[in-house]
């Protein structure tokens, strides 16, 4: 029987270096949230964000046996990801569509945190929506790599890992999104 | 004199790039402690917002995926080494043909009697040397009839 080891629902061959996905469905059940929300926040389309994570998993399915093991499954998942999100933001169909205001203008929830008092509330929805808006202004260097720290929690390594981009560019990156950000954002006295 | 940070040292801080000197700011400065905790929480609500956005739409829509053919990498390596074994026994099959035909002269070579005895080996040579057309025109002249002695040329009887 081949050693395995289990990384939560995900069951590896340890016998062979490159680690082998057994059960691909435990893999999108467990990760197309992180993705689909990776995606989503990136293209802000629903429809266009379900579209690119089911491409995503059909992409890692096939290239399966390359995996390694070098970096987190969750690491290469985004890595995808990160790819089909700029190849598809940089086709010329999604600038027209883009420019013609059929993509990237939905919504996200408000905040439902019933700690907060209505005054409260509405001052946090407020902002969160500032920054929704924010980040469609970011470059999309900018925009990928803020939302893989903020709301992804990658670290700096496994964002470098995941774009491309050596730590300092992605810290740079980071700091230039961060800045636009509070720019937009402003100071809510 | 306003000591406060700057906007670009609330990026730095947010990032988690900040100097020590900033650090020791906040720690003491309430009003820019407020103004990073502030940001950071506008931040963090940012993310449990679409975290909350994309819950509710997985909860609401499950994946649609056909499901994925369960096969492992040594079927998937063994087909590749059948694929590749077949092509290699095609060639081995083919190329002694191919290469036949292409190094085999496509005149027989006369066989050379062996002969040992120099006597006749020298007749051999004689005959060769004694040829009136070269070797290869031999078989186009035994195609043309011998000339006749009696009929002359040109003469009327």
């Amino acid at each position: 029987m081949k050693p395995t080891a289990t990384s939560g629902f995900i069951s590896v061959s340890m016998e062979n270096p490159a680690l082998e996905i057994e059960d691909f469905e435990r893999v999108v059940e467990q990760y197309r949230t992180r993705v689909l929300r990776f995606v989503f926040a990136s293209v802000r389309d629903m429809d266009l964000a379900e579209t690119l994570t089911q491409d995503c998993f059909w992409n890692a399915y096939r290239s399966r046996f390359s995996f390694r093991g070098s970096c987190s499954l969750n690491t290469w998942l985004m890595t995808i990801a990160v790819n089909l999100v700029r190849d598809h933001t940089r086709s010329r169909r999604f600038q027209f569509w883009k420019k013609a205001q059929r993509v990237g203008s939905e919504e996200i929830h408000d905040w439902p945190d019933r700690q907060l008092s209505p005054e409260q509330k509405a001052v946090v929805n407020e902002e969160v929506h500032a920054v929704w808006e924010a980040t469609k202004t970011l470059s999309e260097r900018q925009r990928t790599v803020f939302l893989l720290r903020f709301v992804e929690d990658l670290d700096i390594p496994e964002i470098a890992e995941s774009t491309g981009l050596t730590e300092n560019a992605v810290n740079v990156h980071l700091f230039r999104a961060v800045r636009g950000i509070r720019k937009r954002v402003g100071r809510q006295a | 004199m306003n000591n406060h940070l700057t906007e670009d040292q609330v990026a730095e801080y947010i990032v988690g790039r900040s100097a020590r000197a900033e650090l020791q700011h906040i720690a003491g400065c309430k009003q820019c402690r407020s103004e990073v905790e502030r940001f950071g929480g506008t931040i963090a609500a940012f993310r449990n917002a679409v975290r909350d956005r994309i819950e509710t739409r997985v909860a609401s829509h499950p994946a649609h995926l056909p499901p994925f053919p369960v096969q492992s990498r040594t079927t998937a390596v063994s087909k590749w080494q059948w694929a590749l074994a077949g092509a290699m026994m095609v060639i081995i099959a083919v190329v002694p043909f191919i290469t036949r035909d292409r190094l085999m002269p496509q005149e027989v070579v006369e066989a050379v009697p062996a002969e040992t005895n120099p006597d006749e080996l020298m007749d051999a040579v004689y005959r060769h040397l004694s040829r009136t057309v070269p070797a290869p025109m031999e078989r186009v002249m035994v195609l043309i009839p011998d000339e006749e002695p009696d009929t002359k040329s040109g003469g009327v009887q």
